[in-house]
């Protein structure tokens, strides 16, 4: 999508949002409140601190695994995936 | 792996909040190269925080935007900006230099050209560093306080002025501080119904401290401000309440409120619930001391808060020569103190580079410190008139989650102690608390605060979570490529 508005997925269901949002913005304004899932307990997670420092945010997008969506702008064609198990970054 | 891109500067700044810019802009006012690094897209900090969504496309949020003398910083020819980028680990190095390195954003825009990340070096040195790092938000737990829709007051803050996103729709504003009524007021005219603000500390305590805020005429004016505001969309302010326990399938669909005693403790038979969708928690900030413990700057406990600040002569020099700093980093002070702090370290340092002579630096500086004076004064007041207090340890129950990254329980610390640790670092060795993702960002001064309870010991003596060996999260390959 051109112009004003990002157009990308979240587990598959297409949604769009304004150009320069972050990721967990972008979520946020498209009604969904959680995108990982906990390593022990399976719990919901979202936003919390959402500046960089809990990384509770963490979620999947294409071929990059466990990045802030509080702080990684969302792009368009962005296929951005819940984060179940959330593997050591490297 | 690369090879790691070196770069040199007179001067790495750290942050780019009102006290970073500051330090930038005085330090190349006195013809010092500054290296100026920042994990934000733009300058601001938390404070002057920028939209998101481009030039003209204000998100209608209140509050200050970035001065245009503090924004001098991004123009100035002797100020090297490194945007959206982590200074995760800083040395000192035998020659009196200190070596910085540094990591990218999660995911790198691919540039034009084609190569990822541009000319951004991963390794900085500097002959010295200005540490503006600011503080982080403290949060009190309770039972499902990890529910999603739960977020600090500042997060709520942070989206809305950068994004003009609100994370609910009916949503109550919680816990203590100064910082509540700005986030509530911006939150209500954003058109989200704000149930209530709710202050845990008691109005009787507050209005102890009123009449001194009589010298501050313009914050009082600005918090008049709030409360006219909040007045205008019927948001109750209720002092002496807070929430203690949320719950809900998911997700936050029930707060529960309690008036709470002079102590913090919820008053039997006054819980009460309340239909929201999300609770915005701050409980005041507490500095950032990661860089400055890992170039052995010495700090000070601070004396009733879990939280500590970095120590600091009259000339903002730590305790490592070369090493400034300046901002919430040296005690939790707001905005302007930190910008006067700002210029003030920058002009020490510049002087520590042999860049201004001591007489012109002590005239230079004289107005300064006039007006520090001052600022610190009502940094002190905020500080006393939001004391925390102990009765939260009644909040969580014992299978309330402790550290939100390892899932340790509530129950657990208590265990710990009972076994024997009776410092942060045993109990995190004995519960995993503070081992995760986050390193003990949110969970170490709570759980400093109930070891020290707990053990019957001071804040000070049973440690914090602070020191690391890396400052702030980054991918394996930033330290396998740097030499």
């Amino acid at each position: 999508m051109t112009g004003d508005r990002v157009r990308f997925s979240f587990d598959g269901q297409p949604m769009d949002a304004p150009r320069g949002m972050t990721i967990g913005g972008a979520l946020l304004a498209n009604g969904i409140r959680s995108w990982r899932l906990t390593r022990s307990g399976g719990r919901a997670r979202g936003v919390f601190r959402g500046i960089g420092a809990c990384f509770d945010c963490l979620v999947d997008v294409g071929g990059d695994r466990a990045v802030r969506a509080c702080l990684v702008p969302v792009r368009d064609g962005d296929e951005v995936r819940t984060c179940a198990s959330p593997a050591e970054r490297e | 792996m690369s090879t790691p891109a070196r770069s040199e500067s007179d001067i790495a700044v750290v942050g780019a909040g009102p006290a970073g810019l500051a330090a930038a802009l005085a330090a190349a006012g006195f013809g010092c190269a500054v290296t100026l690094i920042d994990s934000g897209p733009a300058i601001g900090g938390q404070v002057y925080r920028q939209s998101l969504l481009g030039p003209g496309r204000g998100t209608g949020a209140p509050g200050p935007g970035l001065p245009p003398r503090l924004h001098r910083a991004a123009r100035h020819w002797r100020i090297r900006h490194l945007a959206a980028t982590s200074a995760w680990h800083a040395e000192p190095e035998p020659d009196g230099g200190f070596r910085l390195r540094l990591a990218g954003p999660d995911r790198p825009e691919p540039a034009p050209g084609g190569q990822a990340g541009g000319a951004r070096p991963t390794v900085l040195r500097a002959r010295a560093v200005v540490l503006a790092t600011g503080a982080a938000e403290l949060v009190l737990p309770f039972p499902g306080w990890d529910l999603p829709g739960v977020t600090t007051a500042g997060a709520a803050q942070a989206l809305l002025k950068s994004q003009g996103v609100t994370a609910g729709r009916r949503v109550l504003v919680s816990g203590s501080g100064p910082l509540l009524l700005p986030v509530a007021a911006g939150l209500a005219e954003a058109g989200v119904r704000v149930a209530a603000v709710l202050e845990a500390t008691a109005a009787r305590v507050g209005a102890r401290h009123a009449v001194r805020f009589a010298a501050y005429p313009g914050k009082l004016r600005e918090a008049a401000g709030y409360a006219g505001t909040l007045a205008r969309y019927h948001v109750p302010v209720r002092a002496g309440h807070a929430v203690v326990a949320c719950d809900g399938a998911g997700q936050v669909e029930r707060a529960t409120i309690a008036r709470l005693d002079r102590n913090w403790r919820p008053v039997p038979g006054s819980r009460r619930d309340e239909a929201v969708d999300a609770v915005h928690v701050s409980f005041g900030f507490s500095p950032a001391l990661d860089l400055p413990r890992l170039l052995g700057c010495a700090d000070a406990q601070h004396p009733t808060r879990p939280t500590a600040a970095v120590r600091c002569d009259a000339d903002l020099a730590t305790s490592v020569a070369g090493v400034f700093a300046a901002g919430e980093v040296t005690g939790v002070g707001g905005a302007q103190a930190a910008e006067l702090e700002g210029y003030l370290a920058g002009a020490s340092a510049a002087r520590y580079l042999g860049q201004i002579h001591p007489a012109a630096y002590a005239a230079r500086t004289r107005a300064l410190r006039a007006r520090l004076g001052p600022a610190r004064r009502f940094a002190a007041l905020l500080d006393h008139a939001y004391p925390l207090r102990p009765g939260w340890l009644d909040w969580p129950e014992p299978g309330t989650i402790a550290c939100r990254c390892e899932e340790t329980r509530w129950a657990q610390i208590g265990q710990a102690v009972a076994a024997g640790a009776a410092d942060v670092r045993s109990v995190k060795g004995l519960t995993r608390c503070g081992m995760g993702y986050c390193q003990g960002r949110i969970c170490g001064p709570i759980v400093q605060y109930a070891v020290a309870a707990a053990a019957g010991r001071s804040l000070g003596e049973v440690g914090d979570l602070h020191s690391r060996p890396v400052a702030t999260p980054v991918a394996l390959d930033a330290i396998a490529g740097e030499g």
